[in-house]
């Protein structure tokens, strides 16, 4: 993946979560399953605030920045939101889309420095059955 | 194990038998002797429940499929499965090929001319797989590839390892010190309860652990689980009568290492995201968004109901009895 090109994406474009990304609920944030890499991220409250404005629809970076000024994202806290969406752009979350009207998110209780954490290891992508998940044993 | 006799279907040209595995009714209607007889040996292994959640009939028939699926859905050691809308179709190596051509209750399988090996079996006991994953998810059901057990406190925990990762073992140690269990490691857990019902009677052992549990004696004489393992399949009540619980709550899970470094062996709690990925590596999860989502909700569900501990199990763990009561002692 291009990185720099990726961050310059990050800063320019309409985007939204890909379509392949399948976002759940948990503990005070979520936990996002990319299914093209079987990777797994957990967000915590601010970057699922985020992460739920480009779930559906195509926003402009500023859009973001405007939405997390009004939850309470101010001074040098501004510069985390960037390079929380130029994680996501680098971990390749994120697909270009069309602008529209970015939804109604409840604010986050408290703002905190949006975070994404990718688990280390992602699910295996060969299972042994539709029941068991381990890597198959040699034949 | 609840089935009827097997009897000729009215053209007396296939054999039928209904069983129930877990909450799923399953009729297998074949006009095949020798996959009739094979999955009908893969079933009786299944607890069945009193109440029946679903059912699924296997349609078994004669004949060449020569389409091979892709596994854009699922794709496992030895069988590719391919999911277009409500369609499902899955090949296996030996030629085995099922498909389930809406939300409808029957799957068709088709057998070409085959041996009877064990990766043929094998290959039939994955097609249940998927029958059975299917049916119990649309039941409000997880499936999840863990053991269980409950102390005699009464305390559930979940086992979680990989298979060959010393679930079994552990379950017979505990078993060994007054601990119940559901399973060594296939669990439903019923989305909304979280209730934890038992499906198998039987665990998969290896004969090494003869080495600790001398109530394994006889384990060599046992039937192999599978082609590709020493592992016997013994029944939990022949061998410990009166150990096999239906069901349980669990409070924890227990993440099982193996770590020869630590000697007997060393417990520490897991953190949030930790016993999140636990339990992540337990399921699987195919390549649909729908499908994906209705199982990581029902994972985050047991995630935020739970506790999680590690477990790490030294080479010495069952050299001498104590796991069972320190394991006990972690749970709290």
């Amino acid at each position: 993946m291009n990185t720099t090109s990726n961050q310059r994406s990050a800063l320019s474009q309409n985007s939204m979560l890909r379509s392949t990304v399948v976002p759940t609920v948990f503990a005070d944030g979520a936990v996002l399953l990319d299914l093209r890499t079987k990777f797994f991220y957990q967000l915590n409250g601010s970057a699922w605030a985020i992460v739920q404005l480009l779930e559906t629809t195509g926003i402009d970076p500023s859009t973001v920045l405007a939405r997390t000024h009004d939850w309470g994202c101010r001074g040098d806290a501004v510069e985390e939101v960037r390079d929380f969406l130029k994680r996501l752009f680098e971990f390749d979350l994120l697909e270009e889309a069309e602008a529209e009207t970015p939804p109604e998110i409840a604010a986050p209780a408290t703002w905190t420095s949006p975070r994404i954490d990718r688990q280390a290891e992602p699910l295996h992508r060969l299972v042994t059955s539709a029941f068991d998940p381990s890597i198959p044993l040699a034949e | 194990m609840l089935s009827i006799q097997a009897s000729r279907s009215p053209n007396d040209e296939s054999d039928v038998r209904r069983f129930a595995c877990g909450p799923l009714s399953v009729e297998i209607d074949s006009s095949v002797p020798e996959a009739f007889e094979a999955l009908c040996a893969a079933l009786e292994l299944y607890r069945h429940d009193t109440e029946t959640a679903d059912a699924a009939k296997l349609e078994v028939k004669h004949a060449t499929v020569n389409t091979v699926a892709a596994g854009t859905y699922l794709t496992c050691g030895r069988m590719l499965v391919d999911r277009d809308g409500d369609r499902i179709f899955a090949s296996t190596q030996s030629g085995i090929t099922v498909t389930r051509r809406s939300l409808e209750a029957t799957w068709h399988v088709a057998i070409p001319t085959v041996s009877y090996d064990e990766p043929t079996i094998g290959d039939l006991e994955d097609v249940l797989s998927l029958v059975f994953t299917e049916h119990w998810r649309t039941a409000g059901l997880q499936p999840l590839h863990a053991g269980c057990a409950v102390s005699p406190r009464g305390t559930s925990a979940m086992l979680c390892a990989a298979s060959g990762g010393g679930k079994s073992t552990l379950t017979v140690a505990l078993i060994r010190d007054g601990w119940k269990t559901l399973g060594d490691d296939k669990l439903l857990v019923a989305r909304g309860s979280g209730i934890a019902r038992s499906l198998t009677r039987s665990f998969n052992i290896h004969p090494r652990a003869t080495d600790w549990f001398e109530e394994l004696a006889h384990i060599h004489e046992l039937p192999r689980y599978s082609a590709w393992t020493e592992k016997r399949r013994v029944v939990i009540e022949d061998v410990w009568p009166g150990t096999s619980v239906a069901q349980a709550t669990p409070q924890y899970v227990v993440r099982v290492v193996r770590d020869d470094s630590v000697g007997k062996w060393s417990l520490r709690s897991l953190t949030a995201a930790q016993l999140l990925a636990t339990i992540l590596d337990q399921v699987v999860i195919p390549n649909d968004r729908v499908v994906a989502r209705a199982i990581m909700e029902a994972v985050t569900e047991i995630a935020g109901r739970t506790c999680g501990i590690e477990l790490r199990l030294g080479s010495q763990a069952y050299e001498r009895r104590g796991i069972a009561a320190a394991l006990d002692a972690a749970l709290g």
